[in-house]
């Protein structure tokens, strides 16, 4: 099963992808009612920002999605992606508290990516309200 | 910074290198270019490239990208702050609100550097202060989100004053972290630089210094895919010196010169990093408020720095620096990312202590690795500030707030006088909240002692005639307020030894 994206990713497999595009959906709820020109957008964002990044760090964030995917079977018997809404919400929280460093940082580095992708896009300006004059006085 | 590697393809001579184009190197170089009109050769390298006006696009990631090193998503090595480091022609210059404030005396009285005075550095200050056409904005320029703040601060007995900013034909834009498109604030970028320019100083842009040696430097000019080209052909260079003078900020200014070997005989380089420690709280007003058109900066309150350490600023910030502030996601996060137009805004700055064990050190490839522990101290204070900040938000007139620590998304007006529980200490983990470092500074401190500092009251590094240090990393502690013009006074002083120096070093 593809991506559904047209544009080549440079930092992430197809799983990888499948994977983030889960975790968006949880933290910005608004993500699911992206068309594929703003999805594509949210991704080429935060391709472009794993370009900056270390090799090892962008390992990490495929691990770590993983790791986030398959963790509810602990508790629910099945993925992130196939919890109800509350239960995904749960699964992410407890990453949010973890008492472990490493997983409460890699739940914020990952949810940042997420809202980088997502609040980064001039197009979401008009839907939160934002709207900036740049002129400033002069407009 | 990166390990010194491979041989120069060119050579170019200099008798002084001013390495960084900032508040420090800005200052130092116009400072220095009347030593042109007798000869004397005076060059500027900078990391990033000149902007051009069209360049300032307020896009934040474009922004982040074009301003910031790593665009702004350098963490420490624990990963529990970002830090944000500024580049191009200005330097942090370009980024910062413009706030100019001249550092407390008691602040002065705290570093106990042998020979600096706060009478020195306030004098100083005042001539930057004249130089940058700082001043105070007029009331009717004040937007709600700052006249909030002073409301809520004034209600709640908390002493709040107006920052004086050095401003000229400001529109309002709002934007002043992502650079002004009216090129408004008046940085080195407007100001120093050229006026070093005219002088005869020559900046040299896309240009990284990776090597100091004895009055050479070895450096790799590569153009980055945006902003103005480099005056110089891209590839290495040798270039030779008879004074340089280290000005590329708190953390490169250590790293440049743990990489080139100065750490052997100067233990404290690259220690008593200090970050002020910074947190964004938002609330919500019921009714819409003017906030992100005008200043973003209009007032601060020091209320709780003597007694709890930490300073609350108003601010304004941009939809994703506000979504990733927050703790949380889902759908309480996106209603409140719904209501930007009726969002307020404080930024919280603890002030830290200078400790030995914080510190920048460098990689295997000579980056710079940030080694920085948040203290009991500091979330403490982090934690103070919450409650603080949320008071000021309900005096105000704020619905409801989100606190990074509350027990809850959000803490609805009507829990008011439920704030001590509904922030509890032990909310303030690491990790769990976004920490962001304001103000980046130390690491190349002054002091006369070689074990705990680097450069003497005049930022000459200790044992090393004409290799000076002018910039955030000269500050012994914390500035304990927005330090900008205090980093231009250091480097003014610094500029008056060099001259005072010329005759001798060059």
């Amino acid at each position: 099963m593809g991506t559904g994206y047209n544009r080549p990713v440079k930092n992430f497999d197809q799983d990888t992808v499948k994977q983030l595009q889960t975790v968006a959906a949880i933290v910005v709820p608004g993500y699911a009612d992206l068309d594929q020109s703003s999805r594509e957008q949210f991704l080429e964002i935060i391709d472009d920002a794993m370009d900056e990044r270390p090799e090892s760090m962008r390992r990490q964030l495929a691990l770590f999605l993983k790791v986030l995917n398959l963790a509810p079977y602990l508790r629910w018997g099945r993925p992130l992606g196939r919890l109800e809404a509350v239960n995904a919400e749960r699964a992410l929280r407890w990453f949010q508290e973890a008492p472990v460093a490493k997983l409460r940082q890699g739940f914020w580095g990952l949810k940042t990516l997420v809202f980088m992708g997502y609040y980064g896009r001039r197009e979401v300006w008009p839907e939160v309200g934002y709207a900036p004059e740049f002129g400033g006085s002069d407009v | 910074m990166r390990r010194s590697s491979g041989v120069p393809m060119f050579e170019k001579t200099f008798d002084i290198v001013i390495i960084g184009s900032g508040a420090g190197g800005g200052t130092v170089a116009k400072e220095l270019a009347p030593l042109c009109s007798d000869g004397i050769r005076v060059a500027v390298l900078e990391w990033g490239p000149k902007l051009s006006g069209d360049e300032f696009t307020g896009n934040e990631v474009d922004m982040a990208k074009k301003l910031f090193v790593d665009s702004g998503g350098v963490l420490t090595k624990d990963g529990n702050m970002t830090l944000a480091m500024g580049k191009g022609y200005g330097g942090s210059t370009l980024s910062y609100t413009g706030t100019s404030m001249t550092v407390p005396k008691e602040v002065i009285d705290r570093w106990a550097v042998p020979g600096l005075t706060h009478g020195d550095v306030a004098t100083r200050a005042q001539k930057y202060k004249e130089e940058n056409n700082v001043h105070f904005q007029p009331e009717e320029l004040l937007n709600d989100n700052n006249l909030l703040f002073q409301k809520g601060c004034r209600t709640l007995g908390y002493n709040v004053e107006q920052f004086p900013l050095n401003l000229k034909g400001c529109k309002g834009a709002g934007i002043c972290n992502l650079g002004c498109p009216n090129q408004a604030k008046q940085g080195t970028h407007i100001v120093q630089l050229p006026e070093a320019e005219k002088a005869g100083v020559e900046v040299i842009t896309n240009c990284l210094v990776e090597h100091i040696g004895i009055q050479e430097i070895e450096a790799v000019v590569e153009n980055a895919p945006f902003g103005e080209p480099s005056t110089w052909e891209e590839g290495r260079y040798l270039i030779k010196a008879k004074i340089i003078v280290v000005c590329a900020g708190a953390v490169h200014s250590s790293a440049l010169l743990l990489n080139s070997g100065f750490g052997d005989r100067l233990p404290a380089l690259g220690r008593y990093l200090t970050v002020h420690p910074a947190l964004i709280l938002v609330a919500e007003h019921p009714h819409a408020i003017s906030n992100f058109t005008g200043h973003p900066k209009s007032f601060f309150s020091d209320h709780f720095w003597r007694s709890d350490g930490f300073l609350l600023e108003s601010c304004m910030y941009y939809p994703f620096i506000t979504a990733k502030n927050m703790v949380g996601f889902g759908s309480d996060h996106s209603q409140l990312m719904q209501a930007f137009p009726r969002l307020q805004m404080i930024l919280v700055l603890a002030v830290d202590q200078a400790e030995a064990n914080n510190r920048v050190e460098i990689d295997g490839d000579g980056r710079p690795v940030v080694d920085y522990t948040l203290s009991n101290v500091t979330l403490d204070s982090l934690h103070m500030s919450m409650k603080a900040a949320t008071r000021i938000f309900f005096a105000a007139g704020a619905s409801r707030v989100h606190a990074p620590a509350g027990k809850r998304f959000f803490i609805e007006a009507t829990q008011a006088d439920d704030i001590e529980r509904l922030i509890p200490r032990n909310k303030v983990v690491p990790g769990r909240i976004s920490i962001t470092s304001a103000h980046l500074m130390g690491g190349c401190r002054m002091g006369e002692d070689l074990q705990t500092s680097v450069t003497d009251s005049w930022g000459r590094v200790h044992d090393h005639p004409g290799l000076f240090v002018a910039d955030s990393a000269l500050l012994p502690r914390a500035n304990e307020i927005n330090p900008y013009l205090t980093v231009m006074a250091l480097a003014d002083r610094v500029a008056e030894r060099i001259r005072l120096d010329a005759g001798e070093l060059l």
